[in-house]
């Protein structure tokens, strides 16, 4: 999908998510269903999900819904793609057809006891977990076609030239921890490698300096026991914008781009580990 | 009865919102959400994304300050009602009654302190967000016009 299209299918889809997690008793479980039938006709979504929730299996009448003889109560699975699978299942059903959906909000014990918030309390339960997700991969797929879009360049190639292959051999259970030490000293290597390469160009400009402080922000949150992902993310934006407008003149400024953007290409995976 | 009420920015005119849905909390250049050009009916949350009327981003706080408000107001016409009754009544000389004012709560003007979030500016919009980094987010959208930036 294009930059444009996901930015669209993103709003859209918060839009339609908002008007159902914040749904009136009186107009049942209407928005419910609107966003049921935008996740069915939007193929993308679709995608997301099926990646997601491929191989799970739950029933989510007996394991997801746990009932102590008063109220019910979400058994939230711990492997995500088995809740999202429960959580469509049991979101398909209440939108099978135009209904009430007070009768089963009610099952669910609830601080109020007024209808809008019996409603809104047990769709948000229900509901959010998905939204979220779907809003964060369609967040996820956007800052990589907008990284590709900033360096001009396809940046896949990187993953077989330097350490995705290595990596893919070690498919065992331990296989995304591995990743990440791999990555966080790749990166690490990048960035040193980066800072030398500015040194021996002998710029000095305000660019410069900021383009330092992001390289800093990069290493010390890949570092960190809790990485801050925005801070990452928006590090590499600048280190984006700052290789887009690197004068070509500056001696090593090729070998500077082709490590910036590589880093992007490393962080990136990185992040993915995260979501 | 339109009760108006006001909330001073921190230093640098940023004033605190709650998202209804993630609870979480995130700043607003005063300026920008409220000025003469533009009027916004609905806001996003900077952190999931979601949207809904300006009036239910409003902190506890700051619902708690305009409910002070209100009592006072409350108070003072109160005060005004029952004081000229007391007024008529003790002219009549039939009754005695004995008046005292109801107190006032003291309302604290509303301040937001500053804090260690971090600005954004869209870039669409260039209006600006003020958000905590927390650790496994990986995205911060637009309160105005909802994008990703
Ligand atoms: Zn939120
Ligand atoms: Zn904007």
């Amino acid at each position: 999908m294009e930059l444009s299209d996901l930015r669209k299918t993103s709003m859209e889809f918060r839009r339609l998510s908002s008007n159902a997690l914040r749904a009136k008793y009186d107009e049942g479980n209407l928005h419910l269903m609107r966003l049921r039938h935008y996740i069915e006709g939007c193929e993308y979504i679709q995608g997301i999900i099926e990646d997601e929730i491929q191989g799970t299996e739950i029933d989510y009448k007996s394991e997801f819904i746990i009932s102590d003889g008063g109220w019910n109560y979400f058994n939230y699975p711990v492997d995500h793609g088995t809740h999202m699978k429960a959580v469509l299942d049991y979101f398909y059903e209440l939108t099978e057809q135009d209904r009430d959906i007070r009768g089963e909000a009610r099952k669910y014990r609830c601080s109020s006891n007024q209808w809008n918030d019996i409603v809104r309390n047990f769709v948000e339960k229900l509901i959010k977990p998905l939204v979220d997700f779907i809003t964060d991969r369609i967040s996820m797929d956007i800052m990589t076609k907008e990284q590709r879009n900033n360096t001009g360049t396809n940046i896949n190639q990187y993953i077989d030239k330097n350490y995705g292959t290595a990596n893919i051999a070690s498919g065992n259970i331990n296989s995304s921890n591995e990743y990440i030490i791999n990555e966080v000293e790749r990166i690490n290597e990048l960035v040193s490698s980066l800072k030398v390469s500015v040194e021996e160009s002998g710029c000095k400009d305000a660019s410069v300096e900021e383009f330092l402080d992001d390289l800093d922000t990069i290493t010390e949150n890949v570092n960190a026991s809790e990485p801050k992902m925005v801070k990452i993310k928006k590090a590499l934006r600048g280190i984006g914008s700052f290789i887009k407008n690197l004068p070509t003149a500056i001696k090593t400024s090729q070998l500077i781009i082709t490590n910036s953007e590589e880093l992007i290409e490393v962080a990136r995976k990185f992040m993915e580990n995260f979501r | 009865m339109d009760l108006e009420f006001s909330i001073e920015g921190d230093s640098e005119g940023y004033v605190q919102f709650e998202c209804p849905y993630c609870e979480s909390e995130f700043r607003l250049m005063a300026g920008e959400i409220q000025n003469e050009e533009e009027y916004y009916h609905e806001i996003f949350c900077p952190y999931c994304g979601l949207a809904d009327e300006v009036s239910n981003f409003y902190t506890r706080e700051a619902i708690e300050h305009a409910k002070e408000l209100a009592m006072n107001y409350m108070y003072e016409e109160l005060n005004k009602a029952f004081g000229g009754i007391a007024k008529k009544m003790n002219k009549s000389k039939l009754i005695k009654m004995k008046w005292k004012p109801l107190k006032k709560i003291n309302v604290q003007e509303m301040r937001t302190e500053d804090s260690v979030e971090d600005e954004f500016e869209c870039t669409s919009c260039n209006k600006h967000v003020k958000v905590l980094y927390c650790a496994g987010k990986s995205n911060v959208f637009c309160s105005y016009c909802g994008v990703d930036i």
